[in-house]
């Protein structure tokens, strides 16, 4: 019996010290171990920075050129230097004496072939060649000019790769390119899954962004140099809202990258002392509780934010139209209260006109004072808080006049009238619902979307209707968002982008958030029409059997080729990042989970280093199915040290995060991802479900251990 | 006494067996490759596929993941035979590796050349080589060719153009 006793004691004792001994292990974090086999099993994150990466890539692109010799005759082509364009072409030939060069890329017809002229008489030679057609053999001629008088003609014939296959649809629906605005049509996607492309006249593809992170869901712009600026590949938040801009030309070579910890998203403009005006976020847009209602100014020398204008504190936050931009998620920690979408400078008063769609509301405001000038919108919903609002509202006069609902894109017409009290405006009017509440809600199969100018008299505060396109097409051409609609300085016509055209069997239905989830599909239009409402040009888009979005969110028509954005040699210049990064704090109210649990999955977009930056872009899962809400950390565990970051947590499991390794301890880090999704669409409720999983890669700092 | 030195003998000869099958297996790894004055060709790995089955996945306006399954088939009687290639240049000048000069060559002669988009392979989790003309640089990923169900079941060769000559290697 005793016997009996003193076994049942020794197994007691010993499950004890067992459960102890797993309890001091749990603990010290022996089983999330960052053990030498642990981390050898885990990928080391890769170097990546696109300025370093073009820099060598020009280099190499020089040391095999300088191999052979390369006259007019037999030049050295490279397709798609940068891997950014792959309809464009860099060729390297040196002549005898000094010349300018003539580039001729053959169309399909007079209208398409694209012609420019390097005027800079030289000896050697780095000619660009733009607009090419995707899977052909390019007929392009290059012409020598030189100074005596005499020229010399070379043929070449360039073969460029088939688009790829889930490249959106576009069908030409009319052109009239003897009375189009010149140039090709810069068509901008917004989802990632798009393409932003170039079309020519007869709406074939000359050029597109190969890279899906970039210039997505924001303006592309044609700076004063020449060069166009877009975002580059830096998220901060929902995939629009970039912390990086990039500074490019159609080669796909990036001269400068600013960086805005603030994040831009929709527009962008260049001001006419070059700094760009951006519509933006607070600094601290996590702690703020609210998001996109911030518009910046960054100083284009530094890149740093010099101005920031918060409309929280001009506008009011809790006016609430009726709108279907947002998924229906109570208690949201970060509320899009006002969108902002456009941004710009009224040139003769240095005042800006701000686009809130959610709003329904165009806002011209003081940037030194923040005093509101007028507003422009509907005059419903002045009530409460907002009735301070009201006496800023521009009272609309004659007969055929409507409102614009959940606009897009205020664009300054030139002076028509000769009077300085009157400003011309052009606008996307998406036309949402039509209403500032439910009740009185145009149904998607009745409403339209229209381009429309607005004359406003400053002086009177009055609005007047000036000229429309698009209502009369009805609802075939309705587009509850995305769109642009822009003046086209040559011929006076106007370039419209009925730019996200959500259909559910044909028919137009309203559910952005189904659109954005892929249910719904999302077709767009883009049209040219003159003022006197002739349709010059019009291109549908269409979905593919690889995705359901062919959206267009803004569209402009450019130069094909701008001398500005070439004046450089390979090899010379490295291009240079400004501004200032916004890295993660530190997690202070949560450790580093001390078990991994791996019902959480975690894939990534983008994991990489920028020296000692690590940028990240990933996405979270729970049992293999995504979540509407949820939140993700990042945690850096060495033998020695452990880091706990939160990231920047988007809709559906998206997270983003920028680490500043440079504060780490040097070691070698196993990255893991801990995070927590949430049942139902309810921030703070709603039943919580956590994980913690290796990320497969690990980050090497400092002289290792 | 006896016993234990013969197992001890066959401990050790076993040993040194497993040892030298290590080292074999290790060379029988090494690529067999294509080897021209500019560049060096090798098969990573290949396989056939009556097939491609593709989610992809991308991600909208608002952070939501949207995810379209895709079916990619080849012509009737053939099938999908995917390379992945490692194209490297590994002298600088002006040679060109050129799609067109890249041919599968099946046991009775018949030559067959790249599909010409396939594209689809992105979207299939398989890093897609790039269908223009290479000029320099390390160059990794997959390309697909469409040969006839018949010829993918005996031998197949890679046959590369390259500075006037004809390079073969045998797929296997």
């Amino acid at each position: 019996m005793k016997r009996k006793l003193w076994i049942a004691a020794f197994v007691v004792l010993g499950i004890v010290l067992v459960v102890v001994a797993g309890g001091v292990a749990v603990r010290n974090g022996f089983l999330v171990r960052a053990s030498a086999f642990r981390l050898s099993e885990l990928e080391e994150v890769p170097e990546f920075d696109i300025l370093a990466w073009q820099f060598s890539r020009e280099k190499e692109i020089l040391a095999n050129f300088q191999v052979d010799a390369h006259g007019l005759e037999n030049p050295f082509v490279v397709l798609d230097p940068y891997e950014m364009n792959p309809l464009a072409a860099l060729l390297l030939f040196d002549t005898q004496t000094p010349c300018s060069v003539e580039v001729r890329v053959g169309g399909k017809d007079a209208v398409s072939e694209i012609s420019y002229t390097l005027h800079q008489q030289l000896l050697h030679h780095e000619v660009p060649v733009l607009g090419l057609y995707p899977g052909k053999e390019n007929r392009v001629s290059l012409t020598a000019h030189f100074s005596d008088g005499a020229s010399q003609t070379t043929f070449l014939s360039i073969a460029t790769d088939a688009l790829p296959v889930d490249f959106q649809v576009y069908s030409l629906v009319e052109s009239q390119p003897a009375k189009m605005e010149p140039g090709l049509t810069l068509m901008i996607a917004c989802f990632s899954h798009s393409y932003t492309c170039l079309l020519d006249a007869n709406g074939d593809v000359r050029g597109y962004l190969s890279r899906k992170d970039m210039a997505h869901g924001t303006s592309i712009v044609l700076l004063q140099n020449g060069r166009f600026l877009s975002t580059g590949d830096e998220y901060r938040q929902i995939p629009y809202n970039m912390t990086s801009l990039w500074e490019w030309n159609w080669l796909g070579k990036v001269f400068q990258e600013y960086e805005v910890p603030h994040a831009v998203h929709h527009d962008v403009n260049e001001l006419p002392n070059g700094d760009f005006l951006a519509v933006s976020n607070h600094r601290d847009m996590f702690q703020t509780g609210t998001r996109e209602d911030v518009v910046v100014v960054v100083d284009r020398a530094t890149g740093m934010v010099e101005k920031e204008i918060d409309f929280r504190n001009i506008l009011v936050e809790t006016r609430e139209p009726y709108h279907h931009f947002h998924p229906d998620v109570r208690n949201t920690p970060n509320i899009d209260w006002m969108h902002t979408n456009g941004a710009i400078l009224d040139s003769h008063d240095g005042t800006y006109i701000v686009s809130s769609p959610t709003q329904s509301m165009v806002v011209k405001v003081d940037p030194e004072t923040s005093q509101i000038v007028w507003i422009l919108g509907p005059h419903e919903g002045y009530d409460g808080e907002s009735a301070q609002l009201e006496p800023f509202l521009l009272s609309p006069v004659g007969e055929e006049f409507e409102w614009a609902w959940c606009q897009h894109e205020p664009m300054i017409m030139p002076d028509a009238d000769g009077n300085p009290d009157t400003l011309d405006l052009l606008l996307f009017d998406n036309g949402q619902s039509r209403s500032f509440s439910k009740d009185g809600a145009v149904l998607p199969e009745h409403n339209y979307s229209r381009a429309v100018v607005f004359r406003i008299d400053e002086k009177n505060r009055t609005v007047e209707q000036l000229w429309e396109y698009g209502k009369e097409r009805g609802s075939e051409l309705y587009s509850t968002f995305l769109g642009d609609a822009d003046y086209l300085p040559c011929t006076s016509n106007r370039l419209i982008a009925f730019g996200g055209q959500l259909r559910s069997e044909g028919k137009p239905v309203d559910e952005i958030f189904s659109g954005v989830m892929g249910t719904t599909v999302t077709r767009s239009r883009v049209v040219e029409v003159t003022e006197k409402g002739e349709v010059v040009f019009e291109v549908a888009v269409q979905e593919n059997a690889f995705s359901s979005s062919a959206e267009t969110y803004q569209v402009e028509r450019i130069p094909v080729f701008s001398a500005g954005s070439f004046g450089y040699s390979l090899g010379e210049v490295r291009g240079e990042r400004v501004g200032e990064s916004k890295f993660l704090s530190p997690a202070t109210s949560v450790s580093a989970p001390l078990l991994f649990r791996n019902k959480l999955g975690v894939c990534f977009h983008d994991m990489h280093r920028e020296g000692d930056k690590l940028v990240v872009d990933g996405a979270i899962s729970y049992e293999g199915k995504t979540y509407l809400l949820g939140r993700a950390f990042l945690v850096f565990r060495s033998e020695k040290n452990v880091y706990v970051f939160e990231a920047n947590t988007s809709l559906n499991g998206r997270f983003f995060a920028s680490v500043n390794l440079s504060d780490f301890e040097p070691g070698e880090y196993m990255i893991s991802i801990a995070g927590a999704v949430r049942e139902g669409n309810d921030a703070l409720n709603g039943e919580m479900k956590k994980g913690h999983v290796l990320s497969g890669y690990r980050v090497t700092l400092g002289s290792g251990e | 006494m006896f016993k234990s030195k013969a197992w001890g003998r066959t401990t050790c000869l076993l040993f040194l067996l497993v040892f030298l099958w290590g080292c074999g297996s290790e060379d029988a790894e090494k690529k067999e490759g294509i080897s021209s004055f500019f560049w060096d060709v090798h098969i990573e790995r290949w396989e056939t596929t009556p097939l491609l089955k593709s989610t992809q996945s991308s991600v909208q306006y608002n952070g939501v993941v949207q995810t379209v399954q895709h079916e990619q088939t080849p012509s009737e009687g053939m099938v999908f035979l995917l390379l992945d290639l490692v194209v490297e240049k590994k002298q600088a000048g002006a040679s060109v590796f050129s799609w067109g000069d890249v041919f599968v060559e099946d046991s009775e002669g018949h030559r067959f050349s790249r599909h010409p988009n396939d594209s689809f392979l992105d979207s299939s989790d398989r890093q897609r080589m790039k269908g223009t003309s290479l000029n320099f640089g390390k160059n990794e990923g997959f390309v697909c060719f469409e040969i006839p169900e018949g010829s993918a079941k005996g031998s197949l060769r890679l046959v590369v153009l390259l500075e006037q000559q004809e390079h073969s290697l045998e797929i296997k």
